[in-house]
Order: C-alpha cells, then structure tokens, then sequence
C-alpha cells in the first residue's frame, strides 16, 4: 500500500467505533472498505428527517474550530482601494444563518405547500462535493483540489483568497476571510486577499476512521455516507418511498452530496432565503462539460498535426523554407 | 534563400496562439476584474473564468496541432537541412514542457481523472512557472539577436 493510501486508509476500529455512537444508519455497509480503497464517498440527506435542531452546525463548529481563520490586524491596505474589499467574518463568528469563513454549514429552511399540504422543510447546506468540481479544476494555484474519495477541499496553506472558487461554483460556497494565508508573505497589496473557507466533509477525520462531525452529531440520522453508487441507489429508493425528488445526483455533473425531498426542489427554491451564502436549489448543468469536449480534440489535434507534417501537407500553401530554401 | 524553415504564416500563427495562450493563462488568475479590466469596453469577457478557460484550451489545442505539424515537417526533411539554434532548444524544450504539464491538466480536469491534489498543485505551479521562463527565454533571444529557432546546417548566423 502507497504512502498517500495509508494517510487516506481508514482504521477500521476507530470508524466503527464512531459509527456505533452516531448511529449505526450513519454508514451503509462497505464504507469503510470502500473507503480504505479509495472509492468515492458520498452523503445522502433525507431532509424529510431534519428537525432543524443544528446539532449538525456545532459539531461542525466544534470539530473545525482549530481550523478557523485567525487574521492578525490591521490588514494590509490592498490596491486598488476602491475595487477590492475587505472581506472580515472575525468579529462576527456566531453567524450561523449563512456559510461564513467561521460556518461551513448553515440549516436553510423553505415553507410551501404541495399538492395541498404544507411542509416546512429543513436543509443542511454545505459543500456539494461535485464530482468533476469547477473550483478545484480551475483554481490557477492548484489550491483547491478534490481527493480519491470524492472530498473537494481547499489547502489554507496555498490559497491566495482571490475567490476565484466561489465565482466558479454553481453555488457560491466557499466564503473569504481577509488577513490570512499565503497572500500576506508574497504581495499582500496587489495580489490576492486571504483564504478561501468551505467543508471539506470533515477529510482529516475521514483519514482517521472517524465520521464527519456533522454526520456523527446528528441525533434524527437525517445523513448517511457510503460508497456513491450505493448512495445513489439508495437515494432513489428513499424517493421512491415517499414519492419525492432527488437533488445532487446529476447536478453539475452529479455531485457527492444527494438531497431526498417530499416536495419538488424547484419549490423548495422559490421559498428559500437565497443570496450570499445561501446557496439555491435550482437544476445546474455540468460547468465542465464545454472544456470536456475540447479535451477529446486536443487528444487528436497533436497527431492529426504530425501526420499533414510529415506528409507535407500544407507546405506549398505555407510555402516554408523547407521546400523553397533554393 | 530561406534561411529558417517556418514560413512567415506559420511564424504568425505561433505568434498569436502563444499570445493567446499567455493571455488566458493570466486571466486565470483573478486580476482582471480586481484591475479594472473587465470595465474597458470591450473587454467584459476578460472576468468571465468559463470563457477564458475555453479559449485557454482552443488555443492550446491549436497549438498542439501546429506542434505536431512543424515535428512531423523536422523528421520528414527539415532535419536534414537545418539545425536548431541554442536559444531555439531552450525555447522548444520549455514550449513543449508547457505543452505537457498543460496537456496533464486538462486530463486531470475530465471526469474519474485519477490525479492526486498534490501532482495538480505541482502541476499548476510548474505550468505558470514555465510560462514565466519561455517569456524570459523569448525576451533573452530577442535581444541577444537570435530569434530564430532553427537555421540552415553551415550557416554560421543564428547558432545561439
């Protein structure tokens, strides 16, 4: 087993022992196995279950708190003055209404009524963990990456906070916490402005054997983890069940994070407080799939390209010095 | 008589998707709204990251093409007549470690791609590392005089 397996390889021991404090339902079987080999993991949230009691929201606090953001003051003065903003969440940690740099999951709540009920239904929202995620394959630093079990996580110690990875997102999550990072040592006047914050599914305890915070804390086992076709297969089944509506398989591509909902999500959108932070819930086509397509040409064009050359195609048309050197 | 193989179309070619290329890599990086580029008329595009992304890739794909065109005409013939300059090596190997680290991360960027998070790092920051190098190493030929990538074999103008 590689170096990189090990650090990623879960202890079985230690993951069934959270496992059996969480609640059994938190993990499907094979998860740990499937973990260990480096399948994809993803959740599955039945929001039909959530009580909106935000256990999940301080577990995740609780769990995460030695990596929240510590921005020593006063911030350099970042140029140009009037365009780039100071983006500070340190004075204002207990903002548990939004995804913040200090809340990397907030509960959305959306009142409507379907087919002549009213649901008041509760979501937990964090990182969707896209499967082929636009944050991680465009960050130009390579902070933003996205691992062997389908975690997308963003390295603090590389991001320069230039928020490119929210603008990209389908869903605006990750959020900025200026005075902090890589960006203070470099030129912390023109260029960058601290570091960008989201979940990354709780990736360090995953690498221990333990379950996400969110996942273990939650005492109605609204979540479950487990390798994605299972998830998915188990989201339908769920949905089957109660008639209902799935969002976050084919999202963006498909995404590790599946909601199961009584209702429509298009409903649940409308009714939502959206905004900054507060991601929707509308359909996303894949972001990637336009530079997918050109990947397929690019794998011909080189060949296509040596082949004219070394038939000469094109070479009277050019006229080149290599047929007209006399 | 010519001296250098590549004919002034071609040369026109490189010239642009180079350009092209250097200018969508560094708007990969969040500078042009920060910069007031996008409020030039004109130039909104230059704060859309999908867009120039796109471009990145059209232009490295023609790139590609046109590599492979000039190392099909070497080996069917130039090889024989011309000889590559000094500065013409250097500038061909760092072109052609953009274009693999490049060509790396547009595979890492395909669905089930099996890339860790470190290689990608490595990979970005070597790939910016070396546009910076082929702008230094152009600039150096420029200016030292020896623009030209290859020449033909017992002329003794261009060996640098």
């Amino acid at each position: 087993m590689s170096k990189k397996h090990k650090q990623a390889g879960l202890n079985r021991r230690k993951f069934l022992k959270a496992v059996g404090i969480g609640g059994a339902a938190a993990m499907l079987p094979g998860t740990v196995r499937a973990a260990r080999k480096g399948v994809e993991l993803a959740t599955l949230l039945d929001i039909s279950k959530c009580i909106a009691c935000g256990e999940c929201v301080y577990a995740c606090r609780d769990v995460n708190a030695d990596r929240y953001p510590e921005p020593k003051k006063p911030y350099p003065t970042m140029y140009p003055t009037g365009r780039v903003k100071v983006a500070d969440w340190s004075d204002r940690r207990d903002v548990d209404d939004r995804l913040t740099p200090y809340n990397w999951l907030f509960i959305q709540t959306s009142a409507v009524e379907y087919e002549g009920r009213e649901y008041e239904l509760n979501i937990p929202r964090r990182c969707m963990h896209c499967q082929n995620a636009p944050c991680a394959n465009l960050c130009p630093f390579g902070a933003c990456g996205t691992d062997e079990q389908g975690i997308t996580f963003i390295n603090d110690q590389v991001c320069m906070g230039g928020s490119k990875c929210r603008s990209v997102c389908p869903w605006n999550v990750p959020q900025r916490q200026t005075g902090v990072g890589l960006y203070r040592h470099l030129l912390p006047n023109f260029a960058g402005n601290g570091v960008m914050y989201k979940c990354d599914r709780c990736r360090a305890r995953i690498a221990e054997g333990e379950l996400p915070g969110c996942i273990e804390a939650c005492p109605e086992d609204v979540q479950i983890i487990g390798p994605r076709d299972e998830i998915v297969r188990k989201a339908h089944e769920l949905a089957d069940s109660m008639n209902g509506f799935i969002y976050g398989e084919n999202e963006n591509g498909g995404t590790n994070t599946l909601y199961v909902s009584p209702v429509p999500f298009e409903l649940l959108d409308a009714a939502a407080d959206k905004g900054p932070g507060r991601p929707h819930l509308k359909p996303v086509a894949d972001s990637m799939a336009e530079a997918n397509n050109l990947t397929e040409a690019a794998l011909v064009a080189p060949f296509a390209g040596l082949v004219a050359g070394a038939l000469g195609i094109g070479a009277k048309l050019l006229a080149d010095g290599g047929d007209d050197d006399e | 008589m010519n001296r250098t193989p590549v004919s002034p179309w071609i040369g026109r070619v490189f010239i642009l998707l180079v350009a092209v290329l250097a200018v969508t890599g560094m708007l990969q990086m969040p500078l042009a709204k920060r910069y007031y580029v996008t409020m030039v008329p004109g130039l909104g595009w230059t704060g859309d990251y999908y867009l120039t992304h796109v471009l990145h890739y059209v232009a490295a794909i023609g790139l590609m093409a046109l590599s492979g065109y000039l190392v099909g005409r070497w080996f069917a013939g130039w090889r024989n007549r011309f000889r590559l300059s000094r500065s013409g090596i250097v500038r061909l190997a760092i072109v052609t470690a953009l274009i693999l680290t490049g060509a790396a991360r547009m595979y890492k960027n395909l669905p089930d791609a099996a890339f860790g998070p470190l290689e990608t790092m490595l990979l970005d920051l070597g790939h910016l590392g070396l546009a910076g190098a082929l702008g230094i190493a152009a600039l150096a030929a420029r200016f030292s005089g020896s623009r030209a990538y290859a020449s033909l074999r017992g002329s003794t103008r261009n060996r640098r």
